[in-house]
């Protein structure tokens, strides 16, 4: 291809990753193309979420678009969003989104019948098809796998009863991206930052006095320099948590601007 | 807080039958607030939502004080409320012994949500013009019942009461009361639900009166973010501070953003107090360095849409807003034709009889000094109550047409010969009867007849 | 997709629908990038329309060709990303600090 010359190809270098952790590095790029990843991980990856609620009885305190709201954002594991149809394309089903490609039915029965509250939860939740189920419910059972079990987990809340109080209800998941609406988001939050490059100027450092620049480095709030123990010289601490705040770094004299990603809170694995 | 404001009003508020009222799906306790709130614990029943707030312009809906809302928020419950609305229904009993009576509905459109009783039942979504109660009342209510039997199903006609309420909304029947009242007729009280989402137009304010209307709701991926992952509920302008001088909320922002990063409520008073429950300005400065921001609550943000860093740094920290009960669904209004008063046969007024948009006196004078004629006459004639009128040319006063004969006639002069037909507006006609009645003759003089 | 341009071919409006700032913002990267291209810029001219508007001018070339090319461009700039990315996950995984993180829980 002739417009080979000015391509470039990014770099990507992983700092940490945990199941709901992500930070990367991506260099030599520009900024929209980050943005570009940014805005896809928030508002374009498909995922799975309730979205059709068909409530049989429900005699708690919350009225039923309420507990349907909740229903919605209650965060369901993925994994199998990308084999899903979306249920306006869909032509096994005539557009009522119900069939086995494009829907996972999900069943809710509480009742509570004892004198203290009962908390109806994501563990109430009876899915038909195992692999989607609360993201919670499935976190917990892993753990409870490798015995790092804590019962005193509680899933997310729904909806507290009262003696006599009755929900049941049917509700309908479907796939669909976070443009529609943010319970398809699967980033809690998607942010990128331009990493300083910090140059210190050894040739003024040397001509302070210990007492300046132990003041120099406490002139950071966020704690970004140290002092070397041995050589008394001023390090810059790389994983600080907080050696991202950019402008307190104003002041210095060189700083460029390779490209840094932080992608924090993808609550489980999205394929994309 | 304030009358206006939504949240829980008291804690028997989903037992209640007020006729309107306003709920707040999700209210919670303002971070900053007073020593005079606690006292009076204002702050046990929420009435807003602490929102985090960036001072910036964004996009040019948000001028004018409006403020413009990140899509995602909404969908996570912001600002959603409910709005509860009381319909009651009477069963009448008529002087002759005869009462309306409810009959069991038979499957008929409009009917779907009534019960076997005739009465929609709790639960039931309903649309306009849907039937709330099956209603008969008898045809006759003023004779006595002569027949033994009492009256058969062709004696009634039915008398349906319907909803009546704005079409796109899903609507739902929240309660259904039976009870009699104090001339023993049987009545039902529906109370109605709506779940609202805030929309473009509704109105939102913080405590310190800076009230605005949603401008535009924008997706989360196009609202400014921070290093943080910190993206704001709500953008609002800066052009509404420095003739309002609302020092209160800066230090509200300040003091939210001081309160959330170090976990604890504050009092919000601008001196700080010996208690130790508010802080001064630079006490809160301290905390936020502390927790690594900028002591002045600005951040550096990245612009959403082109990733690129904002060319400031922007004052953002959450604020305790509420939603305010005016809003658009309840306001909007448009007629095309429609209902007309019988006396006068120009549109109604009010949005509640389907009103028109009244041309005013000012409007009026603006189109008559640009010289609009054609606009004026539309306006003021065609589009109101234009009236056909037969004028006698000799004596000026307003004759009839007779559709048998299919001539027009003058009744003072008794003949038909000079007559002449013209338009006027039906008020005009109806002012010079009136005159007339009063013994004052109008006389109209034609120029072309 | 539709192309509203002149009869002069340097220079093109490209009317994307159901398009926003993801696309746009990063195909003008791409197109910026080009040595062919003069001028370039996007707009959504209205806020309740999915529609992106793309202005190219180019030095001589067709603009309609230019634009195929940036896009081109950023499908295998995707497409390299995504490799690299998935590259380097399945490097870290075997680097000790995740081994090591991985035991801390």
């Amino acid at each position: 291809m002739e417009g080979v010359s000015y391509q470039r190809f990014p770099k990507i270098k992983i700092r940490e990753m945990k199941d709901d952790y992500f930070k990367f590095e991506l260099r030599e790029t520009d900024a929209s193309m980050a943005n570009a990843l940014r805005r896809v991980m928030i508002a374009e990856v498909p995922t799975i979420a309730i979205d059709l609620v068909e409530i049989e009885a429900n005699s708690s305190v919350l009225n039923d678009e309420f507990i349907a709201h909740r229903l919605g954002l209650i965060p369901l594991v993925s994994d199998d969003a990308m084999g899903m149809r979306f249920s306006r394309d869909c032509d096994a089903c005539d557009g009522d989104g119900q069939c086995e490609y494009c829907s996972v039915e999900f069943h809710l029965n509480v009742r509570c019948d004892s004198d203290q509250t009962l908390d109806v939860t994501s563990n109430d939740l009876r899915s038909t098809e195992p692999r989607v189920i609360p993201v919670d419910v499935a976190s917990r059972s892993l753990a409870s796998e490798s015995g790092g079990y804590d019962s005193q987990e509680r899933g997310i809340i729904i909806v507290k009863l009262r003696r006599g109080q009755e929900l049941r209800l049917r509700a309908i998941a479907r796939k669909g991206i976070g443009k529609d609406h943010a319970k398809w988001s699967p980033a809690a939050t998607v942010t990128f930052l331009y990493e300083p490059e910090i140059h210190i100027n050894e040739e003024l450092m040397e001509t302070l006095t210990l007492e300046e620049k132990r003041s120099w480095v406490e002139s950071s709030p966020t704690k970004v320099f140290d002092i070397d123990p041995d050589t008394y010289q001023i390090d810059y601490r790389f994983n600080s948590p907080a050696a991202n705040w950019l402008h307190i770094f104003n002041g210095l004299p060189a700083f460029k601007f390779p490209l840094h990603i932080l992608v924090s809170e993808i609550p489980y694995k999205v394929n994309v | 807080m304030g009358k206006q404001a939504m949240g829980n009003i008291a804690y028997n508020q989903l037992s209640r039958a007020d006729t309107l009222l306003y709920l707040l799906a999700y209210p919670q306790r303002p971070l900053l607030t007073t020593r005079t709130i606690e006292l009076v614990g204002y702050d046990k029943l929420g009435a807003g939502q602490n929102a985090t707030v960036a001072v910036m312009s964004y996009s040019g809906y948000d001028i004018e004080d409006a403020i413009v809302m990140n899509k995602s928020s909404l969908d996570r419950g912001f600002g959603r409320c409910i709005a509860l609305k009381k319909q009651t229904v009477v069963t009448e009993k008529y002087s002759n012994e005869t009462s309306d009576r409810i009959v069991r509905p038979q499957n008929e459109p409009r009917k779907q949500a009534l019960d076997d009783d005739g009465i929609a039942s709790p639960g039931q979504i309903i649309r306009k013009h849907d039937i709330l109660v099956n209603k008969q009342s008898p045809r006759n209510k003023r004779d006595k019942i002569t027949t033994s039997l009492g009256l058969r199903d062709i004696d009634y006609a039915p008398s349906n009461v319907s909803y009546k309420g704005p079409e796109g909304e899903t609507t739902v029947v929240d309660r259904v009361t039976l009870y009699t009242d104090k001339d023993d007729r049987m009545c039902i009280k529906f109370i109605i639900r709506q779940v609202r989402r805030p929309e473009i137009g509704d109105k939102f304010s913080s405590r310190h009166g800076q009230k605005g209307v949603v401008g535009t709701i924008v997706q989360q991926e196009d609202f400014p973010f921070s290093e943080r992952g910190i993206c704001p509920d709500l953008i609002m302008n800066p052009h509404g501070f420095p003739s309002r001088m609302t020092i209160g909320k800066m230090i509200e922002l300040l003091g939210g953003k001081a309160g959330v990063s170090s976990g604890r409520f504050h009092y919000g008073s601008a001196f700080g107090e010996p208690s130790g429950h508010a802080d001064k300005v630079e006490d809160i400065s301290r905390t936020l360095v502390e927790h690594g921001f900028n002591y002045t609550g600005k951040d550096f943000l990245y612009s959403g849409i082109t990733g690129k860093p904002l060319q400031a740094y922007i004052f953002m920290g959450p604020i305790y807003y509420q939603k305010l009960k005016h809003m658009v669904l309840d306001k909007m209004h448009a007629r095309a034709s429609g209902p007309r008063m019988t006396l006068t046969r120009q549109p109604t007024e009010g949005r509640a009889r389907d009103g028109g948009l009244r041309l005013g006196e000012m409007e009026r004078d603006c189109l008559i000094a640009y010289g609009a004629s054609m606009l004026i006459y539309e306006r003021l004639m065609l589009s109101s109550d234009p009236y056909q009128v037969q004028v006698c040319t000799k004596c000026g006063l307003l004759g009839y047409y007779n559709h048998k004969l299919k001539t027009s006639c003058c009744s003072m002069c008794k003949t038909g010969k000079n007559m002449s037909t013209m338009k006027l507006p039906y008020a005009c006609k109806l002012l010079f009867q009136e005159l007339q009645s009063m013994n004052v003759v109008p006389r109209l003089k034609l120029t072309e007849a | 997709m539709e192309h509203g341009s002149l009869t002069d071919l340097k220079n093109a409006t490209f009317s994307l629908m159901d398009e926003d700032h993801t696309l746009a913002n990063s195909v003008r990267f791409m197109l910026n990038k080009d040595p062919r291209v003069e001028f370039c810029g996007y707009s959504i001219p209205h806020p309740s329309e999915n529609k992106v508007n793309i202005r190219v001018q180019t030095t001589g070339d067709a603009a309609k060709d230019v634009l195929k090319d940036s896009l081109q461009d950023l499908i295998l700039m995707c497409q390299h990303v995504r490799f690299t990315f998935d590259h380097s996950v399945s490097d870290f995984k075997l680097s000790p600090s995740y081994q090591e993180m991985n035991t801390d829980t």
